[in-house]
């Protein structure tokens, strides 16, 4: 992929509205070098070139806004408009600052990305390279060459990491961090020591249910057991007070009406049971609050889903439901008005508790029959239980008559009997009994209930412990592969780098020693100076941006200005060969050993540019010299003139402009 | 220059889960989404997405008890 600056254009900032383009007889320049005296706004044009390539303009501050502000008008808004060739593609990305409301914001377009679109967006093959770690790579300032060098700072490592897109690992391995806090966001035990605590005490609740349960079932079969042999026991003496004539007949008789009674009570127990089931039975004043709650809700709707089709059905009749013919304004007005009776599910349900309360109000409901149901009920159980009396008194009569037997036989009933109520007691007691330790209850319920979350919990921290240790493993393989891409990489870039180094500074051998956070020299060597730094820099990015198989343009400020002028024809030499696209911001005192010895020696196309700003003195200048204007703004000229470049006054620039 | 990063990279992510005992399907799919993450086919800052790749990229992951 070739990417190209093919121009931008400015309008409204600090540096003077200007349109500069790259192309050169319908072909984009090699090199542009474009000469702006001092206080022309070149370190404003690099910060709009490099906020509006990279994006970050949205995230610039009041204060950094109204330092972009043009001075000497009164303007509201501000534009910076780039042009990107992107191979055969044109690639345009508008930045437009609001003065007053301190914000600025992105217009994309681009047939890559199927036209116009608000905000900043670079078709996708861009997006990688153009974040403000890479952008300031190919827009280059002084300030990064310093860095690159210094100890302080990691901007060598940090420029390979940007140029072969190696945050990415840092940044699967933030996003990991987040993963992992987002799914055990709820969850306060995360350890091993959780789950062996929570499985100790499953363990312990696991023995105390199986005693419970042992102890439990121990007691229902003897209950049933016991039964057993009340119901013979109870035969055996129903036969023994049957073989005693005087009280056969009375005995069947007080028998027959125990059945009896068995069996009203059970039919008027399901009475009751069945009323009371019903609320309205109850008590009148829950019936009168269903009334108030019946009232206050929506009006009848019927539910979407299921009646939306009725009244399509209806619409497409002849005929409606109330034998009027339906036209075509009623078939309108039914297919418009349908929605008014439509609404959610819920409806559904709303509409059946409305008619059961609505039945409600024409039933009759009599509140006292419950009552009365519960009243006959205890007069049969009162019946039943005289009836007992009545035949127990007849055996206690016999027992006294001196019927040792029968004695024993009641005897026997009573003890099982009694047994029988104590078990009964003590599974009432494992049905209760739900509050507190689970180690202490004897609820099987509870027990059961408590062990279940607990298992429920034992599961959540085995995945979150799973979870930690799978994200932990991840973490691992990225940052060593992060790690050991990074030392092929930077050991392949250092050895280029160092004969890049050689080839540019023969006469005062600097070798490179590593590449770690910032570029060392080797041994005891001082500092570089300006000059060196600048090349130094020149030649690690370079190396940098000649690496793969997309090709950047490299846009520099001033890149001769610290350079004397043996390092300044090196420079000069490997200029060209930096990158398929040089651009660069000079003043007029870099034109010599620079500027001319790129002119005299490359074979490149040059385009030379000058950009000034209106005053008195440029004004006069250019009517005087009458050069060759590309455009005149409300504040400057944009001279696309070698004649007037190579001349414009060196001496003079500094104190006129 | 993204080839060359990641040519490297598919390496040694291959060696780098064998070192942590992991089967080379983990690797292909470390590899397969950064791959396209560095050719700009997918997006990091896409949360959803990201969380999507971690989760199949976790499920996949063994932890082997040592001891």
């Amino acid at each position: 992929m070739i990417i190209k600056l093919l121009g931008w254009s400015s309008k409204g900032f600090r540096c003077p509205d200007a349109t500069l383009s790259m192309d050169m007889n319908n072909a984009v320049s090699d090199i542009c070098f474009i000469q702006m005296p001092n206080g022309t706004g070149k370190t404003t044009t690099l910060k709009l070139l490099n906020a509006t390539l990279s994006g970050s303009a949205t995230s610039w501050s009041k204060n950094d806004i109204q330092q972009l502000r043009k001075k000497e008008h009164l303007v509201h808004h501000g534009t910076f408009i780039v042009h990107l060739g992107i191979n055969n593609d044109t690639v345009t990305i508008e930045l437009n600052v609001d003065f007053n409301t301190n914000i600025a914001s992105f217009r994309t377009s681009s047939n890559l990305i199927g036209g116009i679109r608000d905000g900043w967006s670079p078709p996708s093959q861009l997006t990688n390279f153009l974040n403000p770690k890479f952008v300031k790579l190919f827009i280059f300032d002084g300030e990064l060459a310093n860095k690159l060098l210094d100890n302080d700072f990691d901007e060598a490592s940090n420029a390979i990491e940007a140029l072969f897109q190696l945050y990415i690992f840092k940044d699967i391995i933030s996003h990991l961090d987040d993963y992992w806090n987002y799914h055990t966001r709820d969850r306060s035990n995360k350890t091993n020591r959780s789950i062996n605590s929570k499985n100790n005490e499953l363990s312990k609740l696991e023995i105390h249910l199986s005693k419970i349960k042992n102890k439990h079932s121990a007691a229902t079969n003897k209950i049933k057991a016991n039964n057993t042999d009340i119901h013979d026991i109870s035969e055996k003496i129903d036969i023994r007070i049957k073989n005693v004539k005087k009280y056969r007949d009375e005995y069947d008789k007080i028998i027959n009406h125990i059945e009896s009674a068995n069996s009203s009570i059970s039919i008027k127990s399901q009475d009751c049971m069945r009323l009371i089931r019903i609320p309205a039975y109850i008590s009148k004043n829950i019936t009168s609050d269903f009334y108030s709650i019946k009232e206050g809700l929506d009006k009848l709707k019927l539910p979407s889903n299921t009646s939306k089709q009725f009244f399509i059905e209806l619409a497409n009749n002849d005929f409606c439901i109330c034998g009027n013919q339906i036209g075509e304004n009623e078939k309108h007005n039914i297919n418009n008005l349908a929605t008014k009776y439509l609404s959610s599910e819920i409806t559904g349900f709303l509409n059946s508790f409305k008619s059961e309360v609505n039945a409600l109000s024409v039933s009759s409901f009599v509140q006292d029959e419950l009552s009365d149901n519960i009243n006959e009920l205890n007069s049969l159980l009162e019946e039943r239980d005289r009836l007992l009396s009545k035949k127990r008194y007849i055996s206690q009569q016999l027992q006294e008559s001196g019927d040792n037997e029968l004695k024993e036989l009641e005897k026997k009933k009573t003890l099982l009997e009694k047994e029988n109520l104590d078990l009964q007691s003590l599974l009432d007691k494992y049905n209760s009994d739900s509050s507190g330790d689970p180690l202490r209850s004897s609820n099987i319920d509870y027990i059961q209930n408590y062990i279940n979350t607990l298992k429920d919990e034992i599961a959540i921290i085995s995945d979150t412990v799973t979870l930690k240790s799978k994200t932990d493993i991840l973490k691992f393989i990225l940052k060593d592969t992060h790690k050991i891409t990074k030392e092929h990489l930077t050991t392949d870039i250092l050895n280029k780098f160092r004969n890049r180094v050689d080839h540019l500074f023969p006469f005062s051998p600097i070798q490179i020693e590593s590449i770690d956070g910032s570029i060392k020299l080797s041994g005891n060597q001082e500092a570089a100076s300006v000059g060196q730094t600048l090349g130094i820099a020149y030649s690690f990015l370079t190396t940098l941006l000649q690496w793969g198989t997309h090709s950047f343009p490299l846009v520099v400020d001033s890149p001769a200005g610290p350079l004397d002028y043996t390092v300044r024809r090196e420079v000069a030499s490997i200029i060209p060969l930096l990158s398929e696209q040089f651009i660069s911001f000079i003043i007029s005192s870099e034109r010599p050993h620079f500027v001319d010895i790129i002119k005299k020696e490359s074979n490149k196309s040059i385009k030379s540019l000058t950009l000034l700003r209106k005053t008195d003195y440029t004004n006069k200048l250019v009517s005087t010299t009458n050069p060759c204007i590309i455009d005149d703004t409300l504040d400057g000229y944009v001279i696309d003139d070698d004649s007037f470049f190579y001349n414009f006054d060196m001496d003079e620039e500094d104190n006129n402009v | 220059m993204d080839n060359i990063a990641l040519d490297i990279s598919k390496k040694v992510i291959s060696e780098i889960c064998t070192k942590h005992k992991q089967d080379s399907t983990v690797s292909l799919m470390l590899y397969k989404w950064i791959e396209s993450l560095m050719n700009g086919n997918e997006s990091i800052d896409k949360l959803d997405d990201v969380h999507d790749r971690l989760n199949i990229i976790l499920k996949n992951i063994e932890v082997i008890d040592d001891n």
